[in-house]
């Protein structure tokens, strides 16, 4: 055997010290392929529903029928309603997207403060709701591509003929939905947007309500009783007057919002394929009519139109 | 043998010197290397154990945080709750109908932080914004207009960051939402303060981080938060690499000192949702007391091999040099003369192979020298028989001469003596031409005498025994003078000028060293008998050949070109009429300083004179 020569040694220890040091240098991955733990989208469909919040008692957008029994093979929990249960046109749209996604939608109806305010703590994934974009909403959630817009009204009493413009309502009782646009609106506070605000109602008293619904049947009551109007959106305040509620739209809008899904800002998994998926939906039911048909039939008009020309991508979510 | 000792020592002592180095530095070198390379790593990992301690700390934190929203959501929507809440905003209620009111909910809320422990305190803030209800009796009445946590729960369940509460005077959490009474509206803010002790309980909590450990939370102004409100309040302004990168938003790890200074190694996280900067820590010292662990293993490790190695190496060293030193024995007594001697051959290896070509190189070495000795006998031997019958031939014609010499003289007397007669009686009778060739017969005949007489001294000159001694200087300086004396004044010519240098002693036969100055003096003395005024010199001188006697005249002198002839017998440069003589003394002289194994030579120049140089040794057995 040839004897080894003192530089092919030097060599080879060089070699052996070189890979030793350099094994401590290679430990880089990218980023992780999308898993239930790490992508919420992952995660859905995975369990093959989508958790979606909504207002039990919201018409025509959404109202519970708890009378309706359960299909056999559901998915959801017995904690969440299913599809047959909910109905309105959040309902129906909530479940068209759970539909396009492949999975079962299901219905869990947590309060509204607690939806505004994010930290949802993986309890639902989206919100269907009616969900107008504001400044400070942005913060802790991100919206969807919006599926229908519509302009906010005042409402009054029916038997009431004073009040014809929102700046006849100064220094008025006015009943609101808490933590809703409108009670930003009156306390004059209101950032959309795009949307340049004009405050019309100066010195408002804000009547604060959990939701819409006691707020109607408050000013129902008769003029002045409790209440000398309300803001709400126009289909709500409409389907009330269809419903027979005793009451009157001011037909000056106060202002026009884009109404869109939500999912919490704050999460444990990446939630920017799934919003962006929903948008991708959203959009398509703009293209296919599904969201013109549904608004005709549950608001009695088409109120999507503007909403398919806006485009969410322009407020930058996702830095 | 003892020649060969440091040879071999100092070959081992090389190679363990070399190997005790190389072994050194690869030590120190793994050593090193594995040490850094294991401290990186378990500071990595330490950090990566940080980092995930911190995010667990920050999830329990939220959750719990999380955990109390969702209560306090769940306590204001409760129809008890709202029912009362109700009773105390209607704005047609009796005081004493809000009293009781406010009392159901004060039981309510007193319950509820007794059995949870989560909260210190649970209050009812009306739309206007003061306490209309509370756990905390004195706190009722107060105005919460100004707090955050009032303006955010009218619209939406809020979670503040922590702060001071204007109403504990205490860092908390507070979380508020609103209460909407039976009939839907809203009667005002449900508010809860969390216990701090619980968060403090939660985040500081060990969870396996050693003595050295620990979790702290610092708010966005470097003030610890925490249940103890002297530290919140003494002005403590905590700041470190950790918490300045904290608090700028960064969450990462790294080693670094912590507020007091101490060396640290620590996660940090920014706690966005609360404002805070999560802090885990752990002294450096105790992080990496395995990788002190190490390195002491690896330097005992490393000096076994060290010694081990070594060790080994000298075993090996020595079976590996063994050979190598016979040779050199081997080869040392082969210088000395021995070349019977040959090496063992132990071994196929380089070493096997140097012993077989030394043993080649000294029989070949061996061969060639008897060779040498055989040829050089047969030369003596040559040499020795040659000498013999030179010198059986030499004696010969010694004697051949000697004896014709001895015997010629006889008839030559007779011849001379009658021719003599014959010129005094017939001297009348003869006529001139007769007288004449009769003169020249005597004359001749007187002649021829004289040469065989100097024949007959030449050759006992050879045969003479001789008796050499110690001549001092003043015994040779007596000698020429009286030489001189003897000699100057002959031949009837004026007597030359004589000097008498300097004379060394030396070893010789004083009668034959006086017939060599005798001689010389005589030559001398004839050949510038012609020149005035005559000078000679006799003396002596230093010569390349050594300490040289001379006798130098300004006489005839001769062209060198003959001087081949001048020390053979009766060979002359001049003839009897110019110079009288037979031409023996120089052959006479030439012999008496080759007996004393000296050397004599001259120089001369025809009109200028001659210099006669000669050496004799000067002390016994000297050569010269």
């Amino acid at each position: 055997m040839k004897p080894l020569s003192s530089s092919r040694f030097g060599l080879i220890l060089l070699i052996f010290f070189t890979a030793t040091l350099s094994l401590s240098a290679c430990n880089k991955d990218n980023s992780p392929a999308p898993t239930r733990e790490n992508d919420k989208l992952a995660e859905i469909m995975a369990r093959e529903t989508l958790v979606i919040a909504i207002d039990p008692h919201y018409p025509p957008f959404s109202a519970l029928k708890e009378a309706e029994p359960r299909p056999a093979n559901t998915r959801c929990t017995v904690a969440q309603y299913t599809q047959n249960q909910m109905e309105g046109f959040d309902a129906a749209v909530a479940t068209e997207v759970a539909r396009r996604l492949g999975v079962e939608p299901c219905f869990v109806t947590p309060q509204w403060s607690q939806i505004i305010s994010g930290n949802w703590s993986n309890n639902w994934d989206i919100h269907f709701g009616s969900m107008s974009i504001t400044a400070e909403r942005m913060q802790v959630l991100y919206f969807s591509q919006p599926y229908f817009s519509t302009t906010v009204h005042a409402f009054v009493h029916a038997e009431n003929n004073t009040y014809q413009t929102p700046e006849d309502l100064q220094g008025k009782r006015i009943g609101v939905c808490a933590g809703c646009t409108y009670e930003s609106y009156l306390m004059g506070n209101l950032q959309m947007p795009g949307n340049e605000m004009t405050y019309r109602i100066l010195n408002p008293q804000i009547i604060a309500y959990a939701n819409e619904i006691p707020a109607l049947e408050d000013l129902s009551k008769g003029d002045g009783v409790i209440l000398d109007a309300l803001i709400t959106q126009k289909p709500t305040g409409v389907s009330a007057i269809y419903a027979g509620m005793p009451l009157r739209l001011l037909p000056d809008p106060l202002y026009y919002a884009h109404v869109c899904a939500v999912v919490d800002k704050k999460n444990s998994r990446d939630t920017a394929r799934f919003l962006n998926r929903v948008s991708d939906i959203i959009q398509e039911m703009h293209r296919d009519g599904t969201l013109s048909r549904l608004s005709t039939q549950w608001l009695g008009e088409d109120l999507t139109q503007e909403a398919s020309e806006f485009d969410i991508k322009t407020l930058d979510q996702f830095p | 043998m003892k020649s060969t000792a440091p040879v071999s020592q100092s070959l081992l002592s090389k190679i363990l010197l070399f190997s005790v180095l190389f072994a050194t530095i690869l030590t120190v070198v793994i050593g090193f290397s594995a040490f850094f390379l294991v401290r990186q790593v378990i500071s990595l990992d330490v950090r990566d154990t940080l980092t995930a301690i911190a995010i667990v700390k920050e999830n329990s934190l939220n959750r719990w945080v999380d955990e109390q929203r969702r209560n306090i959501v769940l306590l204001a929507s409760l129809p008890d709750v709202r029912e009362q809440a109700g009773a105390l905003s209607a704005p047609a209620v009796s005081a004493s109908q809000a009293q009781q009111a406010a009392e159901n909910l004060q039981t309510y809320f007193r319950t509820v932080i007794s059995t949870t422990s989560d909260y210190q305190e649970i209050l009812l803030v009306n739309a206007e914004g003061k306490v209309v209800a509370s756990s905390f009796g004195e706190n009722l009445g107060k105005d919460q207009s100004g707090e955050e946590y009032f303006h955010r729960g009218l619209t939406q369940t809020w979670v503040t960051q922590f702060y001071t509460s204007s109403l504990l005077g205490t860092t908390t959490i507070t979380i508020s939402t609103p209460v909407f009474d039976s009939g839907g509206k809203r009667a005002g803010v449900l508010a809860t303060h969390l216990n701090l002790n619980e968060i403090d309980r939660l985040i500081r909590e060990r969870t396996g981080l050693g003595e050295s450990g620990e979790v702290y939370l610092v708010d966005a102004n470097h003030k610890p938060v925490t249940i103890d409100p002297l530290a919140a309040e003494n002005g403590v302004y905590l700041s470190s690499q950790g918490i300045d990168a904290a608090l700028r938003g960064e969450s990462a790890s790294g080693a670094y000192p912590n507020d007091r200074g101490i060396a640290v190694i620590g996660a940090y996280r920014w706690v966005e949702e609360h404002n805070v900067a999560l802090l885990v820590e752990i002294g450096e010292k105790e992080a990496l007391r395995a990788t002190q662990t190490l390195s002491q293993w690896i330097m005992l490790a490393g000096l076994g091999v060290i010694l081990v190695s070594n060790l080994l190496l000298v075993l090996f060293a020595r079976r590996a040099i063994a050979p190598v030193i016979s040779l050199t024995e081997i080869a040392t007594q082969i210088t000395a003369g021995n070349l019977q001697i040959r090496a063992p051959i132990t071994s196929q290896d380089e070493i096997g192979k140097l012993a077989v070509a030394f043993n080649t190189m000294t029989t070949q070495l061996q061969k060639s020298l008897s060779r040498l000795e055989d040829l050089n006998n047969q030369l003596e031997a040559r040499v020795e028989e040659r000498t013999l019958a030179l010198q059986k031939s030499n004696s010969e014609l010694e004697a051949f001469s000697y004896s014709v010499s001895h015997d010629l003289r006889a008839p030559l007397r007779a011849i001379r003596n009658y021719a003599h007669m014959s010129l005094e009686k017939l001297s009348q009778e003869l006529d001139a031409e007769s007288l004449r060739w009769l003169r020249h017969i005597h004359h001749s005949a007187l002649s021829m005498s004289e040469m065989v007489d100097g024949l007959l001294a030449f050759s006992r000159m050879g045969r003479q025994s001789m008796r050499p001694r110690r001549v001092l200087a003043e015994e040779a300086q007596e000698m020429v003078q009286k030489v001189i004396a003897e000699h100057s004044a002959e031949k009837n010519a004026p007597a030359p000028e004589i000097q008498v240098g300097n004379l060394h002693g030396c070893y010789a036969d004083p009668i034959l060293l006086q017939q060599v100055f005798t001689n010389l003096l005589t030559n001398a003395i004839k050949f510038s008998r012609k020149t005035t005024p005559a000078q000679v010199e006799v003396g002596s001188l230093e010569t390349p050949q050594g300490s040289a006697y001379f006798v130098r005249d300004n006489g005839v002198g001769f062209d060198m070109q003959y001087a081949e002839k001048l020390f053979k017998v009766f060979q002359r440069l001049h003839s009897q009429e110019e110079f009288e003589g037979t031409g023996v003394g120089l052959a006479i002289i030439q012999r008496i300083v080759q007996r004393h194994r000296g050397e004599i030579w001259f120089h001369a120049e025809p009109g200028k004179g001659a210099t006669f140089y000669f050496t004799i040794p000067l002390q016994e057995g000297d050569e010269i």
